[in-house]
């Protein structure tokens, strides 16, 4: 059984990769294989079996199946556009929060050339291992070994350190909430002013008062119950704790917060309350940029949705001008000319 | 948002459920190995005094006390170390003997400078340490080790392996008591404690101490200063490591390598006991000083009915498994 | 990629200057009664750090290596001086027991070994006093001193010969026996070890049992030699192996190391203790440029393996 077996392998390891699967086959072994990629599915399988939110929707041959048909199981219907995008404020429309000139990681991606505006919600959609994941990071200065110019504000930052990142309004919240995200073994609050804490200190002490203040005003924002700060992180279910997390990076105020998966394994309603979070914090001009592979999120929260496949930007997506097919399909093929059916 | 308007029963029974609350947070699961020991301290001084002849004179007491003083002022340094998530330091007995041959060897200009002097040696070891564990990321057990090797190997070629005899007066130190039963040396561990625990509990530094023990990876995405607070924290651990030596020294005036000795398996076994927890940011400093306090009476007691100087060794090493247990249990296993 | 033999012979370019260097600084180096001396402090330190190598492979670390060898040597002359067959025998299976016991803490707690090691380290400290009685123990058996010290062509030993045996043993099961390969995996990526497979309490028990006897040998050996044991023998073992295996290209982080590196390791540090204590340094300074060059070896190992905190880590306490 393969989970994802080529996610993060160049064409001559794929190659050699479906040189064994097919050798083993041919020896009489059976094979699952887990894949979100179109080509690979239709070059080594015989069967294929689509699911969708846990619901299974068909197992047919591969003979004679079409990538349209494929795809359309995949996502089911075209979402209906969700009501948590609004346009962004007149006043800073036409100003640049971040521009990146032939920003590059080695080995994840090369030469990322985009330009977002102030109070903006983008997407970075890609499948694992295209890169997508790595810009969001490389913007949060995790990858000191990046190339490339970023512009914030029109002025340019050097971004080899977490700290480097935070010194210029940066803030990011990891995919692993539980291992990365937040102190699963520290009290709400003390997680909520853990970014902040130069703003709730003063000469080296912490101030009791404005830790709790400030901790409870993030609380009641993001819809957290204010009677349980003192309470550890871990006492929360997954999508409270993902709230925790997003919180705390917010607390700083950034300029520009970045997420990775917001919504991983985080129940309906949570996300809703999510969502409507990231809107409010648009308004006062934070631009918000998010690595998802959950197509309806993207759908439904992203003004612009910036498609990678396989380590480069494939098109840069608007809202109103595109559908969640487009998308699936950037991500999985790569091309920009849509596949006849 | 209701406007309480508290009559006196009302205000009576808030008052009421506050210390309710206090109590029972004294025994939720991260708390009650350290409430324990402290009970039993308690528990164990009463029923030791009414029960073991000899136990409760002011000379017993005392020896109590001094006990505790040295191996509770290496424990609270090594808390930090702990707390930060880096383990133990097995230096301590090391940095206290090299400090309380510097502090005897100074003692002519006086007690206070001397002091001064080995308190600064033991925070320039902390520091050299802290330089390795934490921007270096090196193994702090392995490290500590190799420190502890350098800093006998120095101490040996000043002192030629001799006992060094001070030329001062240290005898408020290391004689002095407040009243019969209560040296000063106590007052001063119980004044260290307070003073450090404010520090951890109140400050900026405090809160990166115990968040990056925690989750060191989330300090990092936090901004937090992980690697500074984990040089600080060794730091204090070499200062704490050194007050010791210097309060050992004082009782007799001399000092040699055999200093300390005790203090490497001693502290880490009463931070431990304390209910610190090994994976750091569970504890506070009081703990550590409460299970020296603990361990001390153990000790005495063993003495005091004769039990030869290996049964210390095997109920510290039994406390320090025993503890590591129990936290494993109480915290559910998380590695 | 180096290939194997590559590493190894760049490995013993240290150990083959060093020599060259004390040759030439003292005449007596090179001497058979100095090079007889060498191997015999060389089989000592290889076994103690083959044993503990085998652990840090396996992603722990025995600190009660040196403690566990006192105990040995101290359970050796209580028993065996009558038979001292018996009484070597014993001192391996206390020392395989407590290796058992270390490995059952360690997984069972499923904390570090750093702690549950440090534990055991202290017991045993306490049961090596009990177990000495605050007397001077005497081990009359010169026989068995004699059989066992003898000089074979000049240089060698039964002893040394022990310790080649040792090590060829463990490289045998290192490379060709799935124990081996599990205790690699183990200390490599323990998830994906568990997944693939691998028995890992199987692993682990072995990789402990197997340094406790070895420490155990070692104890025995030196206690033979000496003709006494005492609680305080062991107390540099731990820094000593633990120089050695590093020196020697074993990482703390686990899944790296082999025999033949281990053996440059040992004999590096030989060497140098040796030539300098021909020089006439004494052994307080000896054993603190052990611990400075420990800590040089620390320093340099740990920048390069800086863990990228995006990578997953295996295990919190798996670290340089």
């Amino acid at each position: 059984m393969l989970d994802e077996p080529t996610a993060t392998l160049s064409d001559a390891e794929i190659s050699r990769v479906f040189g064994v699967l097919r050798r083993l086959r041919d020896s009489g072994t059976s094979l699952v294989i887990i894949s979100h990629r179109l080509d690979e599915i239709f070059a080594l399988t015989d069967r294929v079996t689509v699911f969708r939110s846990g619901q299974h929707i068909w197992t047919r041959a591969t003979q004679g199946l079409t990538s349209a048909e494929l795809v359309h199981a995949m996502i089911g219907r075209d979402l209906v556009r969700g009501g948590h995008v609004a346009s962004i404020p007149s006043r800073l429309a036409g100003s640049l929060r971040v521009r990146t000139r032939s920003l590059a990681v080695p080995d994840r991606f090369t030469a990322f050339d985009l330009a977002f505006a102030p109070g903006q919600i983008v997407a970075i959609a890609g499948q694992l291992g295209s890169g997508a994941d790595a810009f969001v990071e490389a913007l949060a200065g995790l990858h000191p070994a990046c190339t490339g110019h970023v512009e914030l504000d029109g002025e340019p930052i050097v971004l080899n350190s977490i700290e480097s990142a935070h010194a210029v309004g940066i803030a990011y919240v990891p995919e692993d909430r539980a291992g990365k995200g937040v102190f699963l073994d520290a009290p709400i609050g003390v997680n909520l002013t853990s970014h902040i804490l130069s703003q709730i200190s003063k000469r080296g002490w912490l101030s009791s008062t404005v830790d709790r203040s400030r901790a409870l005003s993030l609380a009641t924002e993001f819809q957290i119950d204010p009677a349980r700060l003192p309470h550890d992180v871990s006492t929360l279910s997954g999508g409270n704790q993902q709230k925790v997390a997003i919180a705390k990076a917010a607390a700083m105020q950034p300029r520009v917060l970045l997420l990775n998966e917001p919504t991983r394994g985080v129940d309906i309603g949570a996300r809703a309350e999510i969502y409507g979070r990231l809107q409010n914090m648009t308004q006062t001009g934070m631009t918000v940029i998010f690595y998802s592979t959950d197509l309806e999120e993207i759908m439904e929260v992203a003004q612009r949705v910036v498609t990678v496949y396989r380590g480069t930007v494939v098109r840069l997506l608007e809202r109103g001008e595109t559908s969640s097919n487009e998308i699936l399909h950037d991500i999985l093929h790569g091309s920009s000319v849509p596949e006849a059916a | 948002m209701r406007i309480a308007l508290s009559s006196s029963t009302e205000r009576s029974g808030s008052n009421r459920s506050k210390t309710h609350m206090w109590l029972r947070n004294q025994f939720v699961p991260a708390r009650v190995q350290a409430t324990s020991i402290q009970i039993l301290c308690v528990v164990v001084l009463i029923v030791a005094g009414i029960s073991v002849p000899h136990f409760a004179s002011m000379t017993n007491l005392a020896a109590i006390i001094y006990s505790t003083a040295a191996i509770g002022t290496a424990a609270i340094g090594l808390a930090a170390v702990t707390l930060c998530g880096e383990l133990f330091l097995l230096s301590t007995g090391a940095t206290a003997a090299f400090a309380a041959i510097v502090f005897v060897s100074s003692l002519g200009a006086g007690p206070i400078p001397a002091s001064m002097a080995a308190v600064a040696v033991g925070l320039i070891s902390g520091c050299l340490q802290g330089v390795a564990i934490g921007p270096l990321r090196c193994n702090p057990i392995i490290a500590s080790i190799a420190a502890a090797s350098v800093i006998t190997g120095i101490a040996s070629l000043l002192t030629g392996g001799r006992t060094i005899i001070g030329g001062g007066d240290a005898s408020w130190l290391g004689l002095g008591v407040l009243f019969p039963g209560l040296p000063h040396q106590g007052v001063l561990l119980v004044v260290a404690t307070l003073a450090l625990e404010l520090v951890v509990q109140r400050s900026r530094f405090g809160r990166e101490l115990r968040l990056v023990g925690i989750n060191r990876v989330a300090a990092r995405v936090a901004g937090l200063r992980t690697r500074t607070t984990v040089l600080m924290g060794c730091t204090l651990a070499g200062g704490a490591a050194a007050a010791a030596g210097v309060l050992i020294a004082s009782q007799s005036g001399t000092a040699n390598l055999l200093i300390g000795s005790d203090l490497n398996f001693g502290a880490i076994a009463a931070v431990l006991v304390g209910g610190i927890g090994i994976a750091g940011g569970r504890g506070r400093i009081s703990d550590a000083a409460f299970g020296a306090l603990f361990l001390a009476i153990i000790g005495n007691l063993l003495l005091v009915k004769n039990l030869p100087y290996e049964a210390q060794l095997a109920v510290k090493g039994a406390a320090v498994l025993l503890s590591v247990t129990i936290g494993a249990f109480l915290g559910g296993k998380r590695r | 990629m180096k290939t194997h033999i590559q590493r190894t012979l760049w490995q013993l370019i240290l150990p083959a200057a060093l020599l060259l260097i004390f040759s030439f600084a003292s005449r007596d180096f090179l001497s058979s009664g100095n090079l007889y001396a060498l191997m015999q402090a060389f089989a000592l330190l290889g076994l103690a750090t083959l044993g503990i190598s085998l652990t840090m492979i396996a992603g722990e670390f025995d600190l009660s290596v040196g403690a566990v060898s006192a105990v040995a040597g101290l359970v050796l002359v209580k028993t065996g001086e009558s038979h001292p067959v018996c009484g070597i025998a014993l001192a391996l299976l206390a020392g395989l027991a407590i290796g058992f016991a270390n490995g059952a803490l360690t997984r069972a707690l499923r904390v570090s070994s750093l702690v549950t090691t440090l534990g055991s380290m202290i017991l045993l400290n306490g049961l090596a006093v009990w177990l000495e009685g605050g007397q001077v123990l005497a081990y009359n058996n010169f026989d068995e001193a004699d059989l066992l010290d003898q000089a074979i062509a000049g240089i060698l030993s039964v002893r040394s010969l022990i310790a080649f045996g040792g090590f060829t043993l463990v490289a045998l099961m290192l490379s060709f026996t799935r124990i081996g390969r599990d205790i690699r995996a183990i200390g490599s990526y323990r998830r994906a070890a568990e997944m693939a497979g691998a028995n890992v309490s199987v692993a682990l028990y072995i990789a402990f049992m197997l340094s406790g006897m070895l420490a155990a040998l070692t104890g025995a050996l030196t206690s033979v030699s000496l003709s006494t044991a005492s609680s305080r023998f062991g107390a540099d073992l731990v820094l000593q192996a633990a120089t050695a295996a590093i020196v020697g290209g074993v990482t703390l982080t686990g899944g790296v190391g082999s025999p033949a590196g281990i053996a440059c390791g040992v004999m590096t540090l030989t060497i140098l203790n040796n030539g300098l204590s021909l020089l006439g340094i004494p052994s307080a300074t000896i054993l603190l440029l052990n611990g400075a060059l420990l800590f040089v070896v620390l320093i340099s190992g740990g920048r390069r393996l800086l863990p990228r905190w995006i990578a997953t880590t295996p295990g919190r306490n798996t670290r340089t």
